[in-house]
């Protein structure tokens, strides 16, 4: 390959008849994708088609990397693993930190992309060009600690390893990949994909080394990004809340606009959260650490010292984890919530929707839906540490009515009936996570139309949560700040939503993190436009319109995945909770979303059809997504933005 | 009786949680904080968000009501 900054290889493994190729990457795809999540959408695309089982031999598991990864490009150590998933049976996209990204790039791939199954289980070790299957029949069963410490322990500590834990064995819908100890991809059930292959583990080292177009002009844009983070306008405030607390410095503030999650979201006010916020938990932090490449370090380690919680060590736990156990749960006890983060980490479960499932249980304990007997005798009320703790082990073993709530919040609902779908808080089959579009309007918008669900990280918009009135002016223009800033507003909302889901469909391609991103908005297109042709040697990428087409059509492909699995528009919704029951105390009281003028303002901005929520043909073929209107035209009849 | 609350490094900073004032204006609410409390938010002065009643205000002569909550903090956000 001509570009730099790329590996220039995709490495196939077939569980199934335990063979491995690789194959070069095509120069369009790179120009059309650029890599990450974007060339991921590509691949997903052509190897799955709608009849794909999520748990079937034929799903690929796709870990991807993007051109900055593993080139000192700042906030560069995230990777990305794709696949279609379990728990909603559409787009899965998750990423993770640390220092495994980099490696599989310093192996010598851009992609490692896992199909079929083996007999028994197994993981893949890579080693450069050397590929293994090793036998992981001992490795079944135990936690992802265990799992780590063992294969480190054999084949020495400059392996970095990404695993699965007994809930992924099992496969529970929300089971998550955890990297090394501390990171993980958590969200959509990728772990049940990876338990559906009896793939255990995989371990990397890589040991070459990633090209650079132009190091001088490089270095000189890292000298750049080295002053951003040290002496630019966001860099002490960055240190002070992330830096210094992670992401749990979100707590309070979230509380004083009344947009904690409170007791399954019933509000957004908790008089309690001071308990459980980020200065509380600085007490138990025994080390800060950071991603490869990152400045910011918000990654803290806490480790409950004494008492009940005894040991108990866990990364984080990172805001969305405390609340979704803390707040979420009415639990105010910090060290039961480390307790439980570390627990949900052991067995490889997604933090947030494992406290989704938890909080959903115990309001239909509370509305009389569910007895105790039905739940094994144990007493589902609001604030029980101990009955949270048990639920989080039934449902990683699936053990009594934890094997009905590991299918997630929606077919959990399902099975229970009763009128419990009301708190069964999900869209598209993916539990909410820790915001409230009552108390910030955009959030519906981002809910509604997120291609994994009610995901916070395809489009989440920060410009409304706190006014940053000089970057929304910056960004869309002095007239609309006052209402892109006001969160209690709808108008703008879908406007902002999009082009932070283009931005973010390109970040997740390059891999940046979203911290730098999203908060602190430090790197925007511009700055994009100027990292990528110095990196890659590629001119098209120094082009901020070419950019931007690019991120548009990377957002529309993954929109399109869904859609030929038949979910659409009429999947965009919100749960009742926020559209009909107004906040009831707090900061935001009285509020409730309106989500269908930003829907619509959303299409419009998306180049989409408000109506049949199909994109326009013109709309794909503008953004080279010809054989995507080809493939949607069997099942729908797409419409054209010049019809009358 | 307005409260004004400290979060992330200001509370740590300056040591309280929150302060309780009665006066019922903004801008005079602030100046009459104790020196050690005005000296900290001064450091800051440039990055400070101030929410009142869980809204941002830019304007610190507005006219706070009896029980209002002022909210002072340093940037942040995310999820």
């Amino acid at each position: 390959m001509s570009f730099k900054g790329y590996a220039g290889k995709i490495l196939y493994v077939d569980l199934s008849r335990g063979k491995y190729w690789t194959q070069n990457i095509r120069e369009d795809l790179i120009k059309a994708y650029v890599g990450g999540s974007g060339l991921a959408a590509y691949l997903l695309w052509n190897l799955v088609n709608e009849s794909t089982h999520p748990l079937s031999p034929e799903n690929p598991l796709i870990v991807a990397t993007g051109p900055t990864t593993g080139t000192l490009a700042p906030s560069s150590g995230r990777f990305t693993l794709v696949s279609k998933s379990p728990l909603t049976g559409i787009w899965a996209e998750s990423h993770a930190g640390g220092f495994l990204g980099p490696q599989l790039k310093y192996a010598g791939y851009d992609v490692l992309v896992i199909t079929g199954r083996s007999d028994k289980p197994v993981s893949i070790i890579i080693d450069d060009d050397d590929v293994q299957f090793y036998d992981s029949t001992s490795l079944w069963g135990l936690n992802t600690r265990d799992t780590v410490n063992e294969i480190k322990g054999r084949l020495g500590k400059d392996y970095h390893v990404m695993c699965i834990g007994p809930a992924g064995e099992r496969l529970v819908k929300f089971s998550s990949v955890m990297v090394d100890y501390y990171r993980a991809f958590g969200r959509t059930g990728l772990g049940a994909v990876m338990g559906s292959k009896r793939l255990k583990a995989v371990a990397i080292r890589g040991t070459k080394d990633v090209e650079v177009y132009d190091p001088g002009k490089y270095v000189e844009i890292l000298d750049e990004i080295l002053w951003i983070n040290k002496e630019g306008p966001w860099a002490l405030p960055a240190q002070l809340s992330l830096g210094r607390y992670g992401t749990p410095c979100l707590v309070t503030a979230m509380n004083a606009i009344g947009r904690l999650p409170t007791k399954n979201h019933w509000t957004g006010f908790w008089e309690e959260a001071d308990k459980i916020s980020g200065e509380a938990l600085l007490r138990y932090r025994v080390a800060r650490g950071s991603c490869f490449s990152c400045m910011i370090m918000c990654k803290h380690v806490t480790k409950v010292d004494s008492g009940k919680y005894e040991g108990a060590i866990s990364g984080g736990p990172e805001y969305e984890s405390v609340v979704a156990l803390g707040s979420n749960l009415l639990i105010s006890n910090i060290e039961a919530i480390i307790y439980m983060n570390s627990l949900c980490n052991l067995y490889g479960l997604d933090t947030i929707s494992t406290g989704k499932v938890i909080s959903f249980i115990f309001e239909c304990y509370e509305k009389g839906l569910v007895t105790k007997d039905e739940l094994g005798g144990l007493e589902a009320l609001w604030g029980n540490e101990e009955a949270a703790i048990e639920l989080i082990k039934m449902i990683a073993e699936r053990r009594g009515i934890g094997d009905i709530l590991a299918e997630g919040v929606r077919k959990a609902a399902e099975a229970i009936g009763r009128d419990s779908w009301k708190y069964a808080l999900h869209v598209k089959g993916l539990e909410v996570s820790a915001q409230d579009p009552r108390a910030h309007k955009s959030v519906g918008c981002t809910w509604a139309i997120s291609v994994r669900g009610a995901d916070h990280l395809r489009s989440l918009t920060t410009v409304d949560e706190l006014g940053y009135r000089e970057i929304a002016a910056e960004r869309f223009g002095a007239d609309k700040v006052n209402d892109v800033c006001d969160r209690l507003t709808e108008k703008y909302k879908g406007l902002i939503v999009k082009d932070q889901e283009d931005l973010f469909a390109l970040v997740d391609s390059l891999i940046l993190c979203k911290y730098g991103t999203m908060w602190p908005p430090m790197y925007y297109f511009d700055f994009i436009a100027k990292i990528l042709p110095p990196l890659t040697g590629i001119k098209e990428f120094g082009d901020v319109k070419y950019l931007r087409l690019t991120a548009e059509r990377i957002a529309n492909l993954k929109r399109c995945f869904n859609l030929r699995e038949g979910v659409g528009r009429e999947s965009e919704t919100l749960p009742s909770r926020f559209t009909d029951e107004p906040m009831p105390t707090g900061p935001s009281k009285g509020h409730t979303c309106n989500l269908d003028p930003m829907l619509r303002e959303y299409y419009e901005y998306r180049g989409w059809d408000y109506a049949t929520g199909l994109p326009y043909e013109d709309t794909l073929i503008r953004l080279g997504l010809d054989y995507v209107a080809i493939e949607l035209k069997k099942r729908y009849k797409l419409p054209r933005s010049f019809d009358g | 009786m307005v409260k004004v609350r400290f979060h992330g490094a200001l509370k740590d900073e300056i040591g309280l949680d929150h302060v309780d004032v009665n006066i019922t204006q903004l801008a005079e609410a602030l100046s009459r904080l104790p020196d050690n409390i005005k000296a900290v938010l001064e450091k800051y002065e440039k990055y400070l968000i101030v929410l009142v009643n869980g809204r941002r205000t830019y304007d610190l002569n507005i006219s706070l009501g009896n029980d209002s909550v002022v909210d002072i903090m340093l940037p942040l956000g995310g999820g």
